[in-house]
């Protein structure tokens, strides 16, 4: 059974202006889900509509096979991981205060706030003596993982991320990828993360979700989005066109040629897409 | 300087009665500071919840303001009588404007993705308030608050106007039986204790700004 289940949901901020229109997606425990579209396309609203901090008007969403209105909206926010863009520490607080915020919303003890916010730090690569530092003292890359073990702290099952690494520069948002990849396999996590960057979306993605003006246009791998578009927004969204906006069009043409005739495998494809950027 | 001599002569002969209106002065403020910062934080709090509520609270503290305070304190005379009583309210309702305000203000000015990523997490309301808005807004209402404490130490110099104690009462008692050495001790010891205690409240402020906007390392290795 899903984790998630998002039935037949509409939102509108304006009576006849629909953000999420009619949507369908069902999110399997475990599932990687990249929502990703251009800006205005409701997928940080349909997001924000997974922990209540968006209402909405039609349809149902479940969590954990329960109605998220029937839901106490403070345990459910508690049980779920949310991370936001750079700006989401709490800067009058330390790193380990910040880690442990969700614990000390729930009144753990000390002693097991101490222990947690060392194992997060441990898992992210950090020294210990980063615990006593301040949001401010640290690099938007460094934030942004601490708001990642921050969102682990309380060991939720579900996490949902939203443009995370937007804020951060080329080769810190490259690292801060390869290590979210290595959390997902290890930890089994379901993480529902959103998205305007392709490049990211096909890196990180077991699931794309790709949405248009509050639909969803077309779901599944990134190998059937690119190989099997269900439409010509979805062919021009990830066809070379698509790419160009990350590769040079020359390279990239060639690039796809390669594939299309066989010569190179998706794989490839994707080394050359994310190990390579600069060429 | 001779008449320094005399100031200093009045504080020889008469530092008991000075000590007296010394202490209650700081009684007086005590008082009304502690009153003014309970009501002036609950009603900064409690119209960040209503943009409407806000603007008529406003406006009702702005109206207050162009009351002048001689004229506050001889109404108040006629409605709650004299004595320290009427005091207390006139310091109260002057001094509560600038923590209203920037209770107010430092609550609306906290970052609206750090609210929004604290309730995402599954803040309530009320740990929002003293784990998020308060602490941050802090600098803003520790500023409010050093004004309104000078404020109230200064105004109750004239409250004993009304019949309140405090050094006032030296003050008021130079003025009306003439003898200048007499007002002067009485407003010297108010200025003394208005900037002993904004030294004081500044070293507060500035290590709450410190606390909350951060400090660098090289910083941290002075303090």
């Amino acid at each position: 059974m899903a984790i998630i289940e998002i039935k037949d949901v509409v939102k509108a901020y304006i009576p006849g202006e629909t953000v999420i229109d009619h949507i369908d997606l069902d999110i399997e425990l475990g599932e990687f889900v990249v929502l990703l579209g251009s800006s205005g396309c409701g997928k940080t609203t349909l997001l924000k509509l997974i922990n209540k901090l968006i209402d909405f008007e039609h349809g149902t969403i479940s969590v954990k096979g329960k109605d998220i209105n029937d839901w106490d909206t403070i345990a459910l926010r508690r049980s779920i991981g949310y991370v936001i863009q750079q700006i989401g520490l709490l800067p009058h607080l330390t790193i380990e205060d910040n880690i442990t915020y969700v614990l000390s919303l729930e009144k753990k003890s000390v002693q097991e706030k101490k222990v947690r916010a060392r194992e997060l730090i441990d898992l992210l690569g950090f020294d210990e003596s980063f615990l006593k530092r301040y949001p401010r003292e640290l690099s938007g890359g460094q934030r942004q993982r601490i708001g990642v073990a921050r969102a682990l702290a309380a060991n939720p099952d579900i996490i949902l991320m939203d443009e995370p690494f937007g804020a951060v520069d080329e080769i810190a948002r490259n690292a801060l990828q390869d290590e979210l990849i290595s959390l997902h396999q290890q930890l089994k996590k379901t993480i529902i993360f959103v998205t305007h960057d392709i490049a990211e979306a096909l890196k990180l993605g077991t699931k794309i979700v790709l949405l248009r003006d509050g639909k969803i246009e077309q779901q599944g791998t990134k190998e059937s989005l690119i190989f099997e578009p269900k439409t010509p927004f979805v062919e021009e969204f990830f066809g070379i066109k698509g790419f160009t906006s990350i590769l040079d069009e020359r390279i990239m043409s060639n690039v796809y040629q390669q594939v299309l005739c066989g010569s190179m495998t998706l794989k490839d494809l994707y080394t050359a897409l994310h190990v390579e950027p600069e060429c | 300087m001779k008449f320094l001599l005399e100031v200093l002569l009045i504080y020889r002969e008469r530092w008991r009665f000075f000590l007296e209106l010394f202490v209650d002065h700081i009684i007086l403020t005590g008082i009304s500071v502690s009153i003014i910062f309970v009501l002036g934080l609950s009603i900064g709090i409690v119209i960040t919840r209503s943009k409407k509520m806000a603007e008529l609270v406003m406006s009702i503290n702005n109206f207050l303001y162009t009351i002048p305070s001689i004229a506050l304190f001889g109404f108040l005379v006629a409605v709650s009588g004299i004595g320290n009583k009427s005091a207390i309210i006139a310091l109260v309702v002057y001094g509560v404007l600038p923590i209203i305000k920037n209770t107010y203000t430092g609550i609306m000015e906290v970052d609206e993705q750090i609210i929004e990523s604290a309730v995402g997490m599954g803040t309530t309301k009320w740990q929002l308030l003293y784990r998020v808005q308060l602490p941050l807004a802090m600098p803003i209402i520790m500023t409010g608050v050093r004004t309104m404490v000078i404020m109230t130490i200064a105004l109750a110099g004239i409250a004993s106007f009304i019949g309140a104690g405090g050094l006032g009462v030296a003050i008021w008692r130079g003025i009306t039986t003439n003898y200048p050495a007499m007002t002067i001790a009485g407003s010297l010891l108010v200025a003394l204790l208005a900037i002993s205690v904004d030294l004081f409240l500044g070293k507060i402020e500035s290590k709450l700004h410190r606390k909350v906007l951060g400090k660098d390392d090289q910083e941290r290795s002075l303090v």
